[in-house]
């Protein structure tokens, strides 16, 4: 469905992407990780074409992305890493106008997760008068409302309280049931634990690490996923460190 | 584009400074219709409001509008539209808003007069032009700017900067041309300097149509002298145009090519 093909991307002087190939063709959850900085966002929004590669290029259903317009943008779906709307728009306008924008809309999922993250009441209100949580869950309802065949979160789990992401976990399974391709990047180690089928580990810019979290424990010994994670990005962090001292 | 456009200006329309910024017009219209003896100073009292303030707002309200806007534009970029549509959309409204400020503000209390006292006040209406046009002129051109640079104090800064420059300082400098080059003929050269800065440009063209000879100044003489009236009109309201046509060209380059 997707495909990296040796993407490299710099900003200035600084080298954010490096070399990265990736191919992704079964359906399922990808969940990136990495500390902050290592180029997590850059790389999601590349897929957007929000961000434009140095060099390499991206393939989508087959069809190089710099190529094809914004057509393909209709079979994938994204949730930004900070929710900004339009300050005086209310949550019904925003939604009024993602259905006028892609018209490909789950109306039945659309009233079960309004029901599920108790938005209801919120609807009417100016998007600035609503707290971060219920921000962010008018923002997995955006996302999730439309039917696509890929999904890219960015740090979904962002403010949400205790129900609303038990109620966003079992939205991502009941995509993946579907046999969609969901991308989710996050820091929360547990979540990976819970919902990840493929990990793509990024550290400064290169993939360290894709693969399944089976093939990961092989390789990094039997430690919980945690302190694999925390030994990798340490070794990092101390030489870098190290060098600065 | 339209959809983006559609949201985008029932976003600003609502927005508590369009509401301040078209009062204020009012207020002042009104106030300049009650204690003015006769219409020409309402228009040139006018003029000289907006020729402050017009650009002024624009810069203000354009810049921060686009920091203010740029997770929208994100999420608007994930959706199936182009690039440049966006971008196109979100300036049509934001121009189409602060024009509606103008229109709204001197507009009202204009229609009012003309209706009730009848006389010749509709023909002032180019004021109202040439309010909506200088707002758009130094949105664009701000928009440009902010499209350019990632970091918001830098867009403000830069957006400032160019507020004054044309504001303030670029006449100080013709002034300082003109008494240098005083024994020379510098007409020519005088309208050349016109032609390249939006405010003196509307001054111009609200000059021109007022025809009130004490007001020229030397730039304004010149263009009677060399282009007519008409023609000077003319001439001047295109230089606004491609004041906006320019701007615009810049701002779909750089949406074609930016990393947002």
């Amino acid at each position: 469905m997707i495909e990296l093909l040796d993407i490299s991307k710099r900003f200035g002087k600084t080298q954010v992407l490096k070399n990265i190939s990736i191919s992704w063709q079964e359906p399922g959850i990808m969940v990136l990780v990495g500390p902050n900085g290592s180029g997590k966002t850059t790389l999601l929004k590349m897929l957007l074409g929000m961000v434009l590669p140095s060099s390499g290029k991206i393939l989508f259903d087959g069809q190089d992305i710099r190529k094809s317009g914004a057509a393909y943008k209709s079979n994938i779906s994204y949730l930004p890493q900070l929710a900004h709307y339009p300050e005086n728009l209310s949550g019904r306008e925003l939604i009024q106008m993602v259905k006028e924008l892609r018209g490909n809309i789950n109306q039945e999922l659309l009233n079960r997760m309004l029901k599920g993250f108790q938005l209801e009441s919120h609807l009417d209100k100016k998007v600035k008068h609503l707290s971060g949580g219920t921000l962010q869950k008018l923002g997995i309802v955006l996302a999730f409302m439309n039917e696509a065949a890929v999904y890219v979160l960015d740090e979904p789990t962002n403010g949400l309280d205790p129900l609303s992401l038990f109620y966003l976990k079992k939205l991502i399974l009941e995509k993946r049931e579907e046999g969609k391709y969901i991308l989710i990047s996050t820091h929360i180690i547990p979540f990976v634990e819970e919902i990840a089928d493929r990990l793509l580990f990024i550290l400064e810019g290169s993939a360290f690490f894709d693969g399944t979290l089976a093939h990961l424990r092989d390789t990094y010994g039997e430690a919980s996923l945690e302190e694999i994670v925390a030994k990798v990005m340490e070794s990092q962090i101390g030489m870098t460190h190290v060098e600065s001292i | 584009m339209w959809k983006v456009f559609k949201y985008t200006v029932y976003d600003l329309l609502r927005s508590k400074w369009t509401f301040a910024y078209a009062l204020f017009y009012f207020a002042l219209t009104v106030f300049l219709f009650a204690f003015s003896s006769s219409i020409t100073k309402v228009v040139v009292g006018l003029m000289n409001t907006i020729l402050l303030l017009a650009p002024l707002v624009s810069t203000f309200f354009t810049v921060s509008y686009y920091y203010n806007s740029k997770d929208f534009v994100l999420f608007l970029l994930a959706q199936p539209l182009k690039r440049t549509d966006i971008i196109r959309g979100m300036l049509l409204g934001l121009t189409a808003s602060l024009g509606i400020a103008v229109l709204v503000g001197i507009g009202m209390p204009f229609a009012y007069m003309s209706l009730t006292q009848g006389s010749s006040i509709a023909s002032y209406a180019f004021l109202l032009v040439i309010g909506v046009i200088l707002s758009s002129v130094f949105s664009f051109i701000v928009y440009w700017i902010a499209l350019r640079f990632d970091d918001k104090l830098k867009g403000i800064g830069v957006s400032l900067l160019v507020w004054l420059f044309f504001a303030v300082i670029y006449d100080a400098i013709f002034l300082l041309l003109l008494i240098y080059l005083r024994d020379y003929p510098i007409e020519k050269l005088a309208i050349a300097l016109t032609l390249l800065n939006p405010i003196d440009l509307s001054r111009v063209f609200i000059l021109l149509q007022l025809d009130i000879s004490a007001l020229f100044g030397l730039t304004g003489a010149s263009v009677k002298a060399f282009l007519g009236s008409t023609t000077g009109s003319i001439a001047t309201f295109v230089a606004l145009l491609l004041w906006m046509l320019l701007s615009y060209i810049g701002i779909t380059v750089m949406a074609k090519k930016k990393d947002f």
